[in-house]
């Protein structure tokens, strides 16, 4: 049994390090979907989109073991859920807190990159 | 009911599907195919006939509750039972899912070296 879990180990450290690599294009993507949502006035289907994108981040980071990453998605996520529940065109109090959220989601993978 | 052997495993997000399927095969050993989509479970029930499936809550399209919903009607006719995979673990959203029909939740994000014996477990503790 001890070899399956070291085979798995080794495994799971290299999609974790493919991971972490794939991270500024993650990013990138979201940021792309974000200019969207503002340049669109609020769609629904592209805060929807964009909420998802959140979710995933939030969710693949925290399996991974990068909880810090997925706790700045989370917060981001519970910003966005009223607002796909509820699509409006983002007033500029909710770009502020968006796009600082979408800051520390880059300051942090520079981190991650880093260490 | 019969041993748990196969696992059916609904999941959109690609990184989850590799993990998830890894921790199940390695460390379960039990045989894992895989939907993205509920849509595509739908279509994969009919053949592979899983003991258990695995159920992402979020996903694009039909969602997991759908899918729970779609599964149990005359055709595709799954009765197999449904463990939900999400991170929506309040205890009213837990209670949700159950009155749905699921026999169980796994929280997410899962420990992937112990996603197998979680599994193993509920099974164990509704039909043992």
């Amino acid at each position: 049994m001890t070899d399956f879990y070291d085979e798995f180990e080794a495994e799971f450290k290299l999609l974790k390090e493919s991971y972490l690599r794939r991270l500024p294009s993650k990013l990138a993507c979201l940021c792309e979907t974000w200019e969207v949502v503002v340049a669109s006035a609020g769609g629904k289907e592209v805060w929807k989109e964009f909420y998802l994108q959140v979710h995933s981040l939030s969710g693949t980071g925290a399996t991974y073991g990068f909880y810090d990453l997925s706790a700045i998605a989370q917060t981001l996520e519970q910003v966005l859920k009223p607002l796909v529940l509820n699509p409006t065109a983002p007033t500029q109090a909710q770009q502020t807190v968006i796009e600082s959220l979408l800051q520390s989601l880059e300051q942090q993978i520079l981190h991650l990159a880093a260490s | 009911m019969s041993e748990l052997k196969q696992i059916l495993l609904v999941e959109d997000e690609l990184d989850i599907q590799i993990i998830a399927r890894m921790a199940l095969q390695k460390l379960g050993g039990y045989s894992v195919e895989v939907c993205s989509s509920g849509q595509e479970a739908l279509e994969k029930v009919i053949s592979y006939r899983p003991d258990v499936i695995l159920l992402d809550v979020m996903m694009p399209g039909l969602d997991g509750p759908g899918t729970l919903k779609a599964l149990r009607q005359p055709v595709p006719g799954c009765q197999a039972p449904v463990i939900f995979m999400t991170a929506k673990v309040q205890p009213s959203e837990v209670a949700e899912y159950r009155t749905l029909g699921a026999l169980d939740v796994i929280a997410k994000p899962f420990d992937p070296m112990g996603l197998a014996a979680l599994v193993a477990s509920i099974w164990n503790k509704a039909y043992d």
